[in-house]
């Protein structure tokens, strides 16, 4: 039995915890497992980071909040948010 | 010259503005796309730029009055098709791709270059669509900045018939998805590239419509992201529209708020 670390990007629509989610991708600790855009229905695990935490993830990266200097422009979507979850049902 | 029936009317325009794509069924015949995907079944390597060589039918979906004056709307009648081109092979079993842009994230906000995808077969859910994000053409953003992003919450799925064409903004944020059938999925990519700068509407321009349909750009968000970037994309979405009619002006309020009803009153209050 070992315990493993599971991560979790969520990304919000405002660097608030409480602010909707609008893209999310797990990675889980398993050898071969894939993270992919998915071509069928997709589970909303949470609908803000809070929620997330609520579940037991804990953060582990807060996104930058400082503005882009050009800022008539858009670029990447959203903030990044990182949590972790440490589990030991793997083996 | 392309006869106007075959051109996109203002609302059309609008729509591609804001979402960076449209879909289209130039209604081929059934035997014309089953040629092309038998012959691209048969192909034993993958021919590169040189796919016209080996399946010239294609030239006929490019060829056609509809798809010629869809290009014509968005670029100009001066457009031109690349040299560049691609048969995407999507095998079964396929893992997706990661979001990317095709374009070299240069800071413009004009339709300098559009994709164009046809697809000479039905695709399902599971046959690995394309997956786009509506309303990214509009960020700079290098494909490895999008290599953490799983899935968005409005992120569309290019399920078509067969003869479907995908045309989309260089820069729009797409990828192909995971491919869970047992068939392949083909996927016929060509670019098509601006060659001047418009001096007037290169579509079915009706004045009236235009003003119609013009709240389209400033109340329409297709992708939920910050309220920042939506007042951004706005703003961004008019650059596009001012460029691409060569700058006409159109008599238009941008003031959503006057005449606005108030709620009625409590008169229990008084």
């Amino acid at each position: 039995m070992s315990i493993r670390q599971r991560l979790l990007y969520l990304h919000a629509a405002t660097p608030s915890i409480r602010s909707e989610i609008i893209a999310m991708a797990i990675h889980e600790p398993i050898k071969n497992s894939v993270t992919q855009i998915e071509n069928s229905s997709i589970e909303w695990l949470y609908n803000s980071v809070h929620d997330a935490i609520i579940d037991g993830w804990r953060i582990i990266h807060f996104p930058q909040q400082r503005a882009p200097f050009e800022d008539r422009e858009v670029d990447v979507m959203g903030y990044e948010f990182i949590l972790e979850k440490l589990e030991d049902n793997f083996d | 010259m392309i006869d106007n029936k075959f051109l996109l009317d203002d609302k059309q325009i609008f729509e591609f503005i804001i979402n960076g794509y449209m879909i289209f069924n130039p209604k081929f015949s059934a035997d014309f796309n089953k040629t092309i995907l038998q012959k691209a079944d048969a192909l034993e390597t993958n021919p590169g730029d040189n796919i016209l060589d080996e399946i010239p039918e294609l030239n006929n979906v490019w060829g056609n009055p509809k798809v010629k004056g869809i290009l014509q709307s968005l670029l100009g009648s001066t457009y031109t098709m690349n040299s560049h081109r691609h048969c995407h092979m999507n095998e079964p079993g396929s893992v997706s791709q990661t979001w990317h842009q095709d374009g070299l994230n240069e800071r413009h906000h004009e339709v300098k270059t559009v994709l164009g995808m046809y697809y000479p077969q039905k695709v399902t859910n599971k046959m690995g669509p394309t997956a786009i994000v509506p309303g990214t053409h509009f960020r700079n953003a290098p494909s490895d900045r999008l290599a953490t992003y799983g899935n968005f919450k409005d992120q569309v799925l290019g399920t078509v018939e067969a003869g479907s064409i995908i045309f989309l903004h260089y820069d729009i944020w797409h990828a192909a998805t995971s491919n869970t059938s047992n068939k392949t999925r083909y996927m016929f990519k060509f670019l098509f590239n601006k060659n001047n700068q418009a001096k007037s509407p290169s579509w079915h321009h009706n004045p009236t419509e235009a003003v119609k349909h013009f709240g389209l750009l400033l109340t329409t968000q297709v992708c939920k992201s910050a309220q920042s970037d939506f007042y951004k994309e706005k703003f961004l979405r008019e650059k596009m529209w001012d460029n691409m009619t060569g700058g006409i002006k159109l008599n238009i309020s941008r003031d959503a708020w006057s005449g606005k009803k108030r709620p009625k009153k409590n008169t229990n209050m008084m």
